[in-house]
This record gives structure tokens, C-alpha cells and sequence, in this order.
């Protein structure tokens, strides 16, 4: 064999030697780095619903309109609290009279002798003005819910945040406890990035995490947490209390995927963000503590 | 350069753009290779145009994820 | 020093080298077969591909023994593949609603592509099979279900390209068996076969039956190489470095082997009559050229030799002319008439043309040692020629079955219906490259029974026991092995194929299994029945009857008048490609008929004698000088073109009378260029008519031939034909 022979096979190896070294750079890029190309943007997304039926009179807001904790959202039809307000307060004017009758009958029969009045029917008076206190404050009560329902007819903002899916149009009737639009909480954006099995162990609560979304910004994070609990596909239900387990398994087992939820860091400014984006998030381990994946070979 | 790229509202892996364009690279490259007569020297032609092949399109991939 | 122990084991290791390169090959394609469905399975379990089954049908596809051939497969594996697309993608946009009207676009597209397949026959050929295919594959399911059709369309594009990747990287890196080797190989032995037979008909000792056999060989073998060219241009950069002047070798080497039929025909013609004196004046010039080539039919010749040969033949050249001059000087000296003198110019000029195209070959054989090389630079291309008509056929009658069973399937709503119509499908376009259709849907036919066997056990007896991957791989061995086997050999190819792909489609398990017996039957059921019903329609409507072949005898016909009313750009190459390529589809359909083998050989034989003689007395007239005597109007050039006239109706109509005619014609001719005066003297090398007169007395003899088809005037098949239309 001649030397330029040996020297081609060398030169030959070596370049194949280069491309499997970089071959397995890039699976360990790739493959046990904790990054997820399946990561989502979520937020609380607040349901709201007016407590109180009745005609749409006014709706205060547009669509995607940002609004602060307190702003008028609705007003519904207030003409019938109002009016519940005051047969409340007749209400409360005729038990309040009723009660003073009462009280005094009462009182007059206490005040006269025994010999004119029976002891039974002075008891009698004594519990008619008793029952006629409780009716009294039956009616106050009544009259603290009219004012109640009437000040429900203005629906204001729990939070701050977007108003979301409006709709609700004036001249709607709005049903008691009915959602008519979705306020997302603005200071609640959080992502869920669901990561392989695999890779979990590289994870720890508290590391600096990259965001990227599909649009191209970037945004920093941080895992607040690692969920405890997924649903298990290959025991589907379970019917009367036992466990209906599938009899076949898959030849080759296919790594699932955990959420992990990350907190944002301040979202820079001009960053519109939507619950429900998508986004690359890459975790970045801290470097003090080098974390080595357990070996699964 | 991003991860993942939009194309025509498709969003898909920067690797797969890439895949297409060392594709295109590697076959030059091969042609200017094999004008100038240094397959002859190979020894296992065909593995060394894979691995050269496999050592752009990685150090390109590493370039990305790094 | 050599001692009798070590004769034991120097036997041993020749046998084992024997092994090797025979046996050991199989083996080696066998364990590459494997290697290529581990991979492939496990990467389709592991990327979680909806249908795993696509991967390793496509591998088993793709597979063959040289690594050129499945690069170059699989690159127009995936044009195809991608075209199919498209065409369902759109269909389905177009018709969801109506399954009917889908059916018939379905039935009209795959018919399409397998007659585009039977026109082409080469890896175009391929990309044509592959788009009806995976327009089947893709559109047939998406029938169901329309709204997921593009993104199951994608997922089997993308299985397609994991099983097409797998073949060729395996295919390339382990032990490869390279195209380019064996392009080597084929060439080196077709010229040591063709030295052989050169030498033996120079000397007067070749039988005309062994000169018929070779050239059928040589004719398939042009053919063979133009797609291992091809295939090889793909793999190996030097090959394709080196394209042109193979391309370029083996339109030479078909120029040569007919330039040495004309020769040898001539000479057995002068055995005949009383040619005595012109063969012996001729002899020295015959030894001559012999001796040149005798030492290069003993052995696959090496670099050098085709160096040295082309440096002899050039040395010799002038010697060889000398050795002309004398024998002429001796015929003329034994007052020899006219007419001999004639046959020995004749003779004369076809042996030097020899030399000369050997030169030319051995030329290009030498310049292949270069990596660059003036010669690459050729502008002529192989042109394959098939008959419109058979491709035709094959795609109506796939057509016509797909339209069949979709009915089937629409009237009955079996639910396995779709792979009835697909496996129909299927199996066409599968077949329709092959030389003989109906063997290979037979044979396809039988492997996937087998597959349903093979099937069914694994199924419901080993995979329900099996855990894990390792072990499901360890049972499906067995099965791919015979079937990799099987495909290793040519003429079994056809049972590895059925047994393989369609074990691969229907009874390997998803990732997650799932046991439907009544499925599976039902699936095989249809397959079978639908293979059945191909090859019952192939016995109906058979790719091989009569008229098949006497349209292809008409065509190779047909190229005479190419020949005469070609542009004469190209000319040669085109009509020598084209011609063989023919014969060559002719001769495949007829394999179960020698005689009519024999009848088609001679018809190429004539054709491409005096085609060949006529194109090069195109040539001359249109290198004439500009001179009085070779005027447009000149007697001699009209009574030339009055022969094109009459060898082309000749040649559309081969009868007795229209032979008289051209015999007339050519006659006339002869007379006319003999009463041209002419300024020049009288030698080939410096006289324009005289070497007219020399292809003009050649056509003259080769109508004159006894042995011709065309002497017969009414022959078996020509007459026929003349009637038929």
C-alpha cells in the first residue's frame, strides 16, 4: 500500500471523523438542551357576566379597548331597580309604621293594669311587635338589595386589562350571570413552554429563561414552575373505578411533553402580546450548578 | 438568525430553508471539487462527499443553535 | 517462492474471491436491504410518521444493487413524487364533492403517467410511474376525507423522502457496488466481445448466426449503457466529468459495430459470386486490421491499450491506404471489369471507414484516462425512439381498469375499495417500465401472496407476543431477507418486489398497534384480487400480441425515410440510438417468438445499412465543393435524390416491384455519376464522386442481398403489415 494511498484514507477518515464529531455536537444542540419549539402565551382571562338581567342600555367600551380596574364596562336598564328601590322604600315606610303601631299597642297594653287586660293578650302584643321588628328589617334588607341591584347595573372592570370578544350590543338582554365579554387581565401574561420528558431534568425552577416568539421579539423569563400532572393517553378511563389499560405498546415509546410555566420579566416596550401566541422557549440553565442529563442509554 | 422562520405563513424550522440552500452549496462545491480531479485522490468518494456535506450543513445548524 | 502447501490455500482464497464477486454480492445486497430497514423503520417510529408502512414500501422501491441507480431513482422518485402532488392537491381542490368525477380524472392522470412510463422506459420513465403512483397513493384516501388531504399529501411526501434517504445513504456508504464499476466493466468486455468478432470476420470465419446473436446483444447492451450512464453521472463525479465522451463511446461504438456489418455483409456478398480475385487482392488489407485487433479480443484491455491502439491504428493508416492503392494496381493489372472494380473500391472504402471509426472509438476510450479532454465537448445525444401506439395501449388499458374498479367500489362501498383501485394502480405503473408487463404483474401477483401469508402469521401469531422494537425487527428479518433475496436476482425480481412492498403496505404495525383482523383480511382480499384482475386484463388487452411488434418492425423501417428526410444535424446519433433502441423494445416483446427475433434483427440490419449509407451520401453532397460538375441540377444529383424517393417508398412499402424500382433508380444513378466528368483524381481522398459511387454501389448490393428481408418481397411479416392498415 503506498503512502499516498494511506495518506488518502486518512485524509478520507478525518473528514468523516469532522462531520460525525459535528453531527453529535448538533444532537446534543438539539436534543438534550432544554428548548421547546412548543411553548404558548397565556393569561387570565376574565369571564365577564352582568349580575343583574336586563336591557343593555350603554356599553362604555369598544372591543380591545385597555381599561383600568373600576372603568363602566355596561349599564343595564336601571328604570326597574329604581322603581324596586322605591316600592322598597314604601315598603319599609309601611313596616316601619306597622312596627310603630305595634310597639305602641304593646307598650300601652304593658302599661295597663292587669286587671284590664288579659295577660295572654299582652303577650300577644308583645310578639305582634316582634314579628313586626322582623318585618321591618325584612324590608330593610329588601331595600339594601334594590340599592344593591341598582348599583349592579353599572358593570365595571374587576382588573386591569383588554376587553376582549365583546360582544354585547346596546339593546341586548343581558341574563343574570351570562358572559357578554372577556377582560384579559393585563399584568397576568405568563407562558407555558412543554417540554419533553427528557429534557425535564435540566430544568429547574427559578432559571433564566429565552422567549422568542413566532414574530421574532424576544422576551426573557424566568420558570416560575413545572407541572405535577399530565393526562395519560394510554389509560384513557377509567369505567367503574379500574384502570382500562391499552393491551399494545408502542415499538418505539415517544418521549410526552410536561408544561412548564414561565414568568415574564418586564415585556419591553411596543411588544403586543396576545394569550394564545406561539413561542420558542429556550431555558438557560445557571451556570453554577452544571446539571448533566442522567444517562439514558 | 432566528430558529424558526415564516415563509409564505408557513412557519417552519430555519433548517429546512438551510437544508435546501447547502444543498445547493455542497453540490457546487462537489462540481468544483471533481473539476479540479480531487475525488480521484479519495478513497471512499462517496463517504467523503457525505461527510463534507454533513460538516457544512452541521457547523451552518450549530451556527443557529448556538 | 511458491511451495505445495501454500496451493491448498491459494485455492481456497480464489474460491473465496469467486464468492465474492458472485455469491458474496447477493449477501452483501441482502445485509444492506436490512441495514436500510432498520434504519428506516426506526427513524419512522421515532419522527412519529402517520403511516410507517410508506417509509419501507419506499425503500423497497428505490432499492437496487448499484448505488448510481438508486441515487438516480430516487432523484426522480422525488420529481415525481412532488408532480403527483401537485396534480392530487389540485384535483382534490376540484372535485371533493364529486367522488365520480374524481375517479375519472384519477383513472385519466394514472393512465397518463403509465403510458408516459411505457413511452419512456428509462429514469424519466421513472419520474412517471412515481407521480401516478403517488397520485394514487395520496388521492384514493384523501377521497374520505378532503379536508386533511394536503397535510396527509405532505406527510407522505415527507415519508417518501426519510425512505429515500435511508436507501441512498446505506445503499452509497456500505460496501457500495458502484455503477461506475460496472460501467467500466460492461464497456471493456462489449470491446473485447467486438474485437473478437472483428477479428474472426475479417479473417472470413464468422458465422452469420453468431454475428446476429452479438449484435441483439450489442443493441441492448447501447441501450443498457445509456442508462447506466446516466444512473452513474448521478453518483460519481468522475463519470460525470467524463459524460459526454461516454455518451459519445457508445454512439461510436454502435457507428463501428454497424460499419463492421456493412463490411462483413460485403464480403460474404463477394464470397458468393465471383468475387474471388477482389477478397484476394482485398486480403492483405483485412490481415492488417485483424492483426491490430487480435490481441485485444484475448483480454479486457487496460488503460494503456486503448492508447496503443489508437497510436497503431494511426501509424498504420497511411500503410493501409498503400495497401489499398497495390491491391487495386493488382486487380487492375489482372484486367479486372468495371464491376469488380467497383465492389473493390467499395470494399475498399467501408474497410478504411473501419479503420478510421476504430480509430475515432479508440480515441475516445483513450481520452476517458483524462479528467478533461477536447473530445467532451460532443453535441450529439442518444435519442430513444418508442412506439406512440404501445404506450398508448398501456395507458388506456390502465385507465380503463382503474375507471373499472373504482365503479366497483362506488357500487358495492366496500371499505377496502380504495386499496382495490390503488393496488391496480399500483401494480400498472410498477409493470409498465418493465420489458414484459404481464411476467412481471405475474410475478408480482405471487409475491404478495406470499406476503399475505408471511403477513398473517407475523400478525396474529408473533407481533402479539413481541415487546419493543429490537424484537418486533428480529421478526420482520426473516421476511425481508428472502424478499431482498429474491430482488437481488433479475428474474426474480418481480416476486421480491410483491412480496416486499406489499408486506411493507399492509401488515407492518403502526408504532401503536392496532389488531384488525377483519381489516387485514380485507385489505388482502382486495389486493389480490385487484393484482388478479391486472394480470387477467393484460391476458385481454396483452402487451406482446403481433401487431404490437409488426408496428414496431414498421417503425424500425420508418427510420430509413428518417434517414433520407432527417435534418442532417444530429443525424447519425439520432438515427443510430434510435434504431438500435427500437430494436431492442421489438426484440423484448417478441422474446417467446425466435423467428420473428430473427425476422426484426435483419430488418435492422437493412435499415441500418443503408441508412447509414445514405446519410453519409447526404453528407457528401452537402460537403461538396463548389464546382461545375457537382452542381443541384447536375444529372447525378437528380438521379440521387430520384433513389431517396424510391428507397423511401421501398421502405414504406417493401415489395417486389418497388425494389425493381429503387434497384432501378440506384442503377440510374450509378450510371449517371460514372458519365460526370470530374476535374480531381480518381482516389477516395481527393474525388467526391468516387466515393458517391461507393455508397452508391453499396445500396446497389445491399438491395441485391439475398439474405435481405427486403429480397423476399413478400416476406411472412411484411406482408402482413402492408395489409393491415
Amino acid at each position: 500500500m503506498s503512502w499516498k494511498r494511506v495518506i488518502s484514507v486518512v485524509f478520507t477518515l478525518l473528514v468523516f471523523a469532522a462531520a460525525a464529531y459535528i453531527v453529535r455536537t448538533l444532537w446534543v444542540h438539539y436534543m438534550d438542551s432544554p428548548w421547546t419549539r412548543d411553548g404558548r402565551v397565556r393569561a387570565d382571562v376574565i369571564n365577564i357576566a352582568p349580575d343583574v338581567a336586563g336591557l343593555v342600555v350603554e356599553v362604555a367600551v369598544k372591543d380591545n379597548q385597555p381599561v383600568k380596574k373600576g372603568d363602566l364596562l355596561l349599564r343595564i336598564d336601571d328604570e326597574h331597580y329604581r322603581l324596586a328601590l322605591k316600592q322598597a322604600e314604601a315598603l319599609v315606610a309601611a313596616r316601619k309604621a306597622q312596627l310603630q303601631m305595634n310597639q305602641e299597642n304593646a307598650q300601652r297594653r304593658t302599661d295597663l293594669d292587669a286587671m284590664v287586660v288579659s295577660r295572654e293578650s299582652r303577650i300577644n302584643a308583645s310578639h305582634l311587635a316582634s314579628a313586626a321588628q322582623a318585618d321591618y328589617q325584612e324590608a330593610l334588607a329588601q331595600l339594601d338589595l334594590a340599592r344593591l341591584n341598582l348599583g349592579r347595573t353599572e358593570v365595571r372592570a374587576p382588573v386591569d386589562g383588554y376587553v376582549t370578544n365583546l360582544n354585547v350590543f346596546e339593546g341586548d338582554f343581558a341574563n343574570r350571570g351570562e358572559a357578554a365579554l372577556a377582560l384579559v387581565d393585563s399584568h397576568s401574561f405568563y407562558v407555558y413552554g412543554y417540554f419533553e420528558e427528557t429534557r425535564l431534568p435540566l430544568i429547574r425552577v427559578g432559571d433564566q429563561a429565552e422567549l422568542r416568539l413566532m414574530s421574532g421579539e424576544r422576551l426573557t423569563g424566568r420558570v416560575d414552575s413545572i407541572a405535577r400532572g399530565i393526562y395519560d393517553r394510554d389509560n384513557p378511563e377509567s369505567r367503574e373505578l379500574v384502570a382500562d389499560v391499552n393491551p399494545t405498546f408502542n415499538w418505539v415509546r415517544l418521549a410526552r411533553r410536561v408544561p412548564v410555566r414561565i414568568q415574564l420579566d418586564a415585556v419591553p416596550e411596543g411588544v403586543t402580546l396576545a394569550a394564545g401566541l406561539t413561542c420558542t422557549v429556550i431555558v438557560i440553565p445557571s451556570t453554577d450548578t452544571p446539571r448533566p442529563l442522567p444517562d439514558r442509554w | 438568525m432566528p430558529r424558526e422562520i415564516a415563509l409564505f405563513g408557513v412557519y417552519m424550522p430555519s433548517l429546512t430553508l438551510l437544508f435546501l440552500a447547502t444543498l445547493a452549496g455542497s453540490w457546487a462545491l462537489d462540481r468544483l471539487l471533481a473539476w479540479f480531479g480531487l475525488y480521484r485522490h479519495a478513497w471512499h468518494p462517496t463517504l467523503l462527499r457525505m461527510s463534507l456535506f454533513t460538516c457544512l450543513y452541521g457547523l451552518i445548524a450549530l451556527y443557529i443553535y448556538r | 517462492m511458491k511451495t505445495v502447501a501454500d496451493a491448498p490455500v491459494g485455492a481456497f482464497r480464489r474460491a473465496l474471491g469467486d464468492w465474492a464477486l458472485s455469491e458474496g454480492m447477493t449477501w452483501v445486497f441482502v445485509f444492506k436491504a436490512l441495514l436500510t430497514a432498520f434504519v428506516a423503520l426506526w427513524l419512522a417510529y421515532r419522527l412519529e410518521l402517520p403511516q410507517p408502512s410508506t417509509v419501507l414500501a419506499t425503500v423497497f422501491i428505490v432499492m437496487q444493487r448499484q448505488s448510481g441507480e438508486v441515487l438516480a431513482k430516487s432523484f426522480y422518485r422525488i420529481i415525481g413524487t412532488l408532480l403527483g402532488l401537485v396534480v392530487m392537491v389540485t384535483l382534490i381542490a376540484l372535485f371533493n364533492q364529486e367522488r365520480v368525477l374524481f375517479l375519472l380524472c384519477l383513472a385519466i392522470w394514472v393512465g397518463l403517467c403509465t403510458a408516459g412510463a411505457a413511452r419512456y422506459r428509462d429514469f424519466r420513465g421513472y419520474a412517471c410511474v412515481l407521480s401516478g403512483y403517488t397520485a394514487v397513493m395520496i388521492g384514493l384516501p384523501a377521497t374520505f376525507n378532503p379536508d386533511g388531504a394536503f397535510m396527509q399529501a405532505l406527510w407522505r411526501v415527507l415519508e417518501i423522502s426519510v425512505g429515500i434517504l435511508c436507501t441512498g445513504l446505506v445503499m452509497g456508504l456500505i460496501l457500495p457496488q458502484t455503477s461506475g464499476a460496472t460501467l467500466r466493466a460492461t464497456l471493456a468486455t462489449r470491446f473485447r466481445d467486438f474485437a473478437g468478432f472483428a477479428c474472426a470476420g475479417l479473417a472470413g470465419e464468422l458465422e452469420p448466426q453468431r454475428m446476429e446473436q452479438l449484435s441483439a446483444r450489442f443493441a441492448a447492451q447501447a441501450v443498457a449503457l445509456e442508462n447506466l450512464r446516466n444512473a452513474s453521472a448521478f453518483e460519481d463525479p468522475n463519470i460525470r466529468l467524463r459524460s459526454g465522451r461516454l455518451a459519445r463511446l457508445n454512439n461510436e461504438f454502435m457507428v463501428l459495430s454497424t460499419r463492421f456489418h456493412a463490411l462483413y455483409q460485403l464480403l460474404q456478398r463477394l464470397q458468393g459470386e465471383a468475387g474471388g480475385h477482389v477478397l484476394e487482392a482485398l486480403q492483405p488489407c483485412l490481415a492488417q486490421l485483424g492483426a491490430e485487433l487480435a490481441p485485444l479480443a484475448e483480454r479486457l484491455y487496460s488503460e494503456g491499450d486503448a492508447t496503443s491502439l489508437a497510436q497503431g491504428l494511426q501509424i498504420s493508416q497511411q500503410a493501409l491506404m498503400q495497401r489499398i492503392r497495390d491491391g487495386r494496381q493488382q486487380l487492375v493489372e489482372r484486367q479486372a471489369d468495371e464491376a469488380r472494380l467497383t465492389d473493390f473500391n467499395t470494399a475498399a472504402e467501408l474497410l478504411f471507414r473501419f479503420a478510421n471509426d476504430l480509430h475515432g472509438y479508440a480515441q475516445t476510450q483513450a481520452s476517458l484516462a483524462d479528467q478533461h479532454h477536447a473530445r467532451e465537448s460532443w453535441k450529439g445525444s442518444f435519442t430513444p425512439r418508442a412506439n406512440g401506439l404501445a404506450a398508448a395501449v398501456a395507458g388506456i388499458r390502465c385507465a380503463l381498469l382503474i375507471l373499472a374498479l373504482s365503479a366497483f367500489w362506488l357500487a358495492s362501498s366496500w371499505p377496502s375499495g380504495s386499496t382495490f383501485v390503488l393496488t391496480a394502480g399500483l401494480v400498472s405503473a410498477l409493470s409498465s417500465t418493465s420489458a414484459n408487463p404481464a411476467r412481471l404483474s405475474r410475478q408480482l401477483l405471487v409475491g404478495a401472496t406470499g406476503s399475505a401469508v408471511a403477513g398473517f402469521v407475523l400478525q396474529f401469531w408473533i407481533f402479539p407476543w413481541l415487546d419493543g422494537f429490537a424484537l418486533l425487527y428480529a421478526s420482520l428479518v426473516p421476511v425481508i431477507a428472502f424478499g431482498a433475496f429474491l430482488l437481488a436476482r433479475p428474474q426474480t425480481l418481480g416476486y421480491g418486489v410483491g412480496l416486499l412492498i406489499w408486506f411493507c403496505m399492509l401488515a407492518l404495525p403502526a408504532n401503536q398497534t392496532h389488531y384488525l383482523p377483519y381489516h387485514f383480511f380485507n385489505e388482502y382480499l382486495a389486493i389480490l384480487a385487484s393484482m388478479g384482475l391486472v394480470v387477467v386484463s393484460m391476458l385481454i388487452l396483452p402487451p406482446d400480441r403481433p401487431w404490437l411488434w409488426r408496428r414496431l418492425e414498421q417503425d424500425l423501417r420508418m427510420r430509413v425515410v428518417f434517414a433520407v428526410s432527417g435534418k442532417l444535424k444530429g443525424l447519425v446519433d439520432g438515427f443510430e440510438s434510435g434504431t438500435h433502441d427500437l430494436l431492442n423494445q421489438a426484440y423484448g416483446l417478441a422474446a417467446r417468438r425466435p423467428d420473428v427475433q430473427r425476422q426484426l434483427l435483419r430488418w435492422m440490419f437493412a435499415v441500418l445499412e443503408i441508412g447509414h449509407a445514405v446519410i453519409e451520401l447526404r453528407q457528401e453532397q452537402a460537403a461538396l465543393p463548389d464546382e461545375p460538375c457537382y452542381a443541384e441540377d447536375t444529372p447525378w444529383q437528380l438521379g440521387v435524390r430520384a433513389l431517396g424517393r424510391a428507397l423511401v417508398r421501398l421502405f414504406i412499402q417493401p415489395d417486389e416491384a418497388n425494389r425493381q424500382r429503387a434497384l432501378a433508380a440506384v442503377e440510374q444513378a450509378i450510371q449517371a455519376v460514372r458519365d460526370t466528368p470530374e476535374l480531381r483524381p480518381p482516389q477516395f481522398d481527393s474525388s467526391p464522386l468516387r466515393r458517391v459511387l461507393s455508397y452508391l454501389h453499396f445500396i446497389r448490393s445491399s438491395l441485391l442481398d439475398p439474405n435481405s428481408p427486403l429480397a423476399e418481397g413478400s416476406a411472412s411479416l411484411a406482408g402482413r403489415v402492408v395489409h393491415a392498415p
